[in-house]
């Protein structure tokens, strides 16, 4: 049985890693294909409806949109592998600088948000998957597929209507002011999270309860009732083991909805991170923007599948002779 | 602050036609209105239409407080060049730091404002202009020479307002004394306080470039500015006229409509533009809640246009039988949920210079079927271009293409998408589609009906007709200028290529202890005449 050591999780680690790299590329390419296709392009969107065939030409080549599209791509890639992100169109400023603030301000509201996420989803996945069917396990069902059901712009309103609007007890609008941090102002942080929490527990708690269902109905903690083992050990032994190892899988998409679900979120509530900055760039067609959010986002998305495949490696010991 | 290479072409002195800034369209060489950004979703519904302007102001003035305002915004395009602003936001801004010479008011008319008077000389081609008594912020008077540098500059840099100051002779014009200057034109023109009360031609000290740093004659100054996000602004407490009422300025961008309009409701802001039709039908005319409805009758015309370099619509017949096909109060109601008024084939409805005279053409399917018989287009078969562009724009042609069947008119609709719609590929291409401008007869002849204009859309080109506006232009008396401008209508409404339906309102909302707003069609929320709002 070769293929248990060190030198093999390593290489499996370097395989992951190598794939990675090779998927962000082919993300790189999708992004710039994407901006390409999209209605219109930058000179007209800037120009708008004052567009004359001359000042087009002219801003074109300003712009060095009249270059070959794969000398383009490349210009592109070459700054952002040398950490230059290029610049606004509209701003006239460095993309890095220009979202730097908002990039913090997600990771700050995703960060708490799945902070809170994850003992919640596990806690009640677990307490309804051992007891399926149970009356706690039927209202945990009922509720989160109707979470699972209701998109986040409609949990967003929603709660933004009873929480803000109707009882008062919150502002509606996440009006950080600029520069400062969204930890520095907890009330604006509330319905955003509120609203991720609603959406992401939904999905969640129902992938943990199949999980510790699934494990808790096995032949193997049969097997271990039947010899007299009492339940709260065969729990603490056989089922959370088993359902920490679904857990891991259930942060990493968490982790990968949020990236999309904030988007959607960030609108609804003003909320000043990148999300918006993807919505009001792909509006203005600034494309140096779009492309860099965008890259930004997926890099983030293969980085937590990255992380979440190690993880679910090192805690099942079976993937790891797997071939 | 981006001196981003902006080239305009805009040709629009005076007020210009506009266009609204929705979601998908983005920015333009023209200042984009934040408008009426509506969802509207069609279906007619019993609403008092024609209802006029501002809620009642809450009691009697008083000072002080913060007045916080949630604008559309403009994202990173956001700027405090004030002479190249794009979006509703920069101009709300531009207007608080610095002045133009002249401003209009909620009618139209152009008033003096860094200017005291406009004389003209023995032929209106050579006018006086004399400056006021005023001081920008840093402390410095205003003279003949930063007004000389703005001029400079704007057509230098073919900013915003290049267009409109364009037929000032730059070369022959000359400072006569520090507060006056000989103004040459390169042809006379009688209306030249409209050139200069053109939306972008803030007047900046001369060699001025920290834009960063406003330095204007504004009532208000500058704290902080955060571009796409808010900016905090100060009375100035120097100012040479009346002194705002409110203490402090806040400017909010709230892209979003629905949390613009929770922001209001929530109390985090005491005013917002551009609200939906269904809101503003939530919160209803009567204003005697929490918030109360800012409503601006004819503030931008939605108009069909036929070419009428175009083999069907070249008859005028048939011209005729389209304008008579359309039931403007039913598309009023079912396009812009009665937050409009009909339209009579004409711009600039409400201005002086408005041909209010003329019949109003009403809904007339049986005549308009005889005149297609009469010329041999019977069962008319026509592509109509419309687009989500403009709320309201393709619930119109919806109705439109429903109404224009009893007349034995088959009208294809053929959809393009809203980012799309104003692209070179389909605008100024077609020869029927729809469109929306703001401004009266004269700016949106210059727009659109001469051989210089850039949106011809209607392929006009009667000759004779064009010599006779260019010459009514340089009448340097209002109101004899007014009424050749009106007999010029009288061509226009017969043969012209446009079917103006309807007028959309602007729409805002504000919390109803604000008071002081007075309501213009140039601009959203009073055209942000913030210095004479205050907090009750």
């Amino acid at each position: 049985m070769a293929g248990v050591g060190r030198h093999s999780l390593r290489g499996l680690i370097a395989r992951r890693i190598a794939i990675t790299v090779g998927l962000l590329w082919i993300i790189s390419l999708l992004v710039f294909a994407a901006t390409q296709v999209l209605p219109g392009d930058t000179a007209s969107a800037i120009l708008g409806k004052t567009a004359t065939p001359e000042s087009l030409a002219q801003l074109r080549a300003q712009l060095g949109l009249d270059r070959p599209v794969t000398e383009q791509y490349l210009d592109w890639l070459g700054g952002v592998v040398s950490g230059d992100l290029g610049r606004s169109l509209a701003a006239g400023l460095p993309v890095g600088e220009l979202i730097g603030d908002r990039v913090g301000a997600t990771l700050v509201l995703a960060a708490v948000t799945l902070v809170l996420l994850v003992p919640i989803a596990l806690a009640l996945g677990v307490l309804s998957g051992m007891r399926r069917d149970g009356k706690l396990d039927q209202l945990v069902s009922w509720l989160t597929l109707a979470g699972v059901a209701v998109p986040e712009f409609v949990t967003g309103t929603l709660l933004a209507l009873l929480l803000a609007t109707w009882l008062g007890w919150l502002p509606a609008v996440s009006l950080i002011p600029p520069g400062e941090s969204p930890l520095a102002h907890p009330q604006f942080m509330v319905l955003p999270v509120l609203t991720l929490l609603v959406a992401g527990l939904a999905s969640t708690v129902r992938l943990v309860r199949v999980g510790v269902a699934e494990a808790a109905e096995s032949g193997y903690t049969e097997m271990a009732r039947l010899s007299g083992i009492s339940e709260r050990r065969v729990v603490r032994r056989w089922v959370l083991p088993n359902a920490l190892a679904a857990g891991v899988q259930v942060i990493a998409l968490t982790a990968q909805w949020l990236v999309g679900g904030i988007v959607i979120v960030e609108m609804v509530f003003q909320y000043p991170g990148v999300g918006q900055t993807l919505v009001q760039s792909v509006q203005s067609q600034d494309i140096p923007v779009v492309q860099a959010v965008a890259l930004i986002i997926a890099a983030i998305y293969v980085l937590l599948n990255l992380l979440a495949d190690v993880a679910l490696v090192l805690l099942v010991p079976k993937l790891r002779t797997r071939r | 602050m981006t001196d981003q290479p902006r080239p305009t072409t805009d040709p629009a002195p005076g007020l210009t036609r506009r266009r609204v800034l929705q979601g998908s369209l983005s920015a333009g060489g023209l200042i984009l209105l934040p408008g009426v950004l509506a969802a509207c979703g069609g279906g007619g519904g019993a609403v008092k239409s024609g209802a006029t302007g501002s809620p009642a102001s809450t009691a009697t003035p008083s000072r002080g407080g913060r007045l916080r305002v949630g604008h559309v915004g403009g994202g990173t395009a956001e700027t405090l060049d004030p002479n190249s602003g794009i979006v509703g936001i920069d101009v709300a801004r531009a207007r608080q730091l610095y002045e133009l010479l002249f401003d209009f008011d909620a009618k139209g008319v152009p008033q003096p404002r860094l200017a005291v008077s406009l004389e003209p000389g023995a032929r209106p081609d050579r006018w006086t202009l004399t400056l006021r008594d005023a001081a920008f912020h840093g402390g410095e008077p205003l003279t003949a020479d930063d007004v000389l540098y703005t001029w400079r500059r704007i057509r230098g840099k073919a900013l915003q307002s290049a267009n409109a100051i364009a037929a000032i002779d730059l070369k022959r014009t000359r400072k006569a004394s520090a507060t006056q200057i000989d103004v040459v034109l390169s042809r006379p023109i009688g209306d030249l306080a409209s050139l200069l009360a053109h939306r972008a031609s803030f007047i900046i000290p001369a060699d001025f470039d920290d834009f960063a740093k406003p330095n204007g004659t504004g009532p208000f100054t500058l704290v902080s500015f955060k571009s796409g996000e808010r900016s905090l602004m100060r009375r100035n407490a120097d100012y040479w006229g009346e002194a705002p009422y409110v203490d402090e300025l806040e400017q909010i961008s709230i892209p979003d409509t629905t949390a613009r309009y929770n922001a209001l409701q929530g109390g985090q802001v005491d005013a917002i533009e551009a609200i939906e039709f269904a809101q503003a039908r939530q919160i209803g005319d009567a204003g005697n809640g929490p918030v109360k409805l800012v409503r601006t009758p004819n503030a931008s015309a939605l108009p069909t246009y036929m070419r009428l370099d175009d083999d069907v619509f070249a008859d005028q017949r048939v011209r005729t039988a389209m304008r008579l096909a359309v039931d403007r109060e039913q598309s009023v109601q079912a396009a812009l949920l009665g937050y409009g008024s009909i339209g009579n084939d004409l711009f600039g409805k409400g201005y002086p210079s408005y041909a209010d005279e003329l019949p109003q053409r009403a809904y007339d399917p049986e005549q308009a079927r005889s005149l297609l018989k009469a010329a041999g287009q019977e069962g008319l078969t026509v592509k109509l271009y419309t687009s989500r562009a403009v709320p309201g724009m393709q619930e119109a042609a919806t109705a439109y293409k429903q109404q224009a069947q009893a007349a034995g008119i088959t009208i294809d609709l053929q959809s393009v998408p809203a980012a799309d719609y104003y692209s070179e590929r389909y605008y100024l291409k077609v020869a029927f589609g729809q469109d929306q401008w703001s401004g009266s007869f004269e700016s949106t002849t210059l727009d659109g009906l001469l051989p210089d204009s850039g949106f011809n859309i209607t392929a006009w080109d009667d000759g004779v007709w064009q010599r006779r506006f260019v010459e009514a232009q340089s009448i340097v008396d209002a109101d004899e200028r007014n009424t050749v401008y009106q007999e010029l209508q009288q061509p226009l409404y017969d043969d012209g290529g446009l079917i103006v339906w309807g007028y959309v309102d602007f729409l805002d909302a504000a919390s109803s202890k604000v008071g002081g707003i007075v309501p213009s069609p140039l601009f959203n929320l009073g055209y942000y005449e913030f210095r004479s709002w205050w907090l009750g």
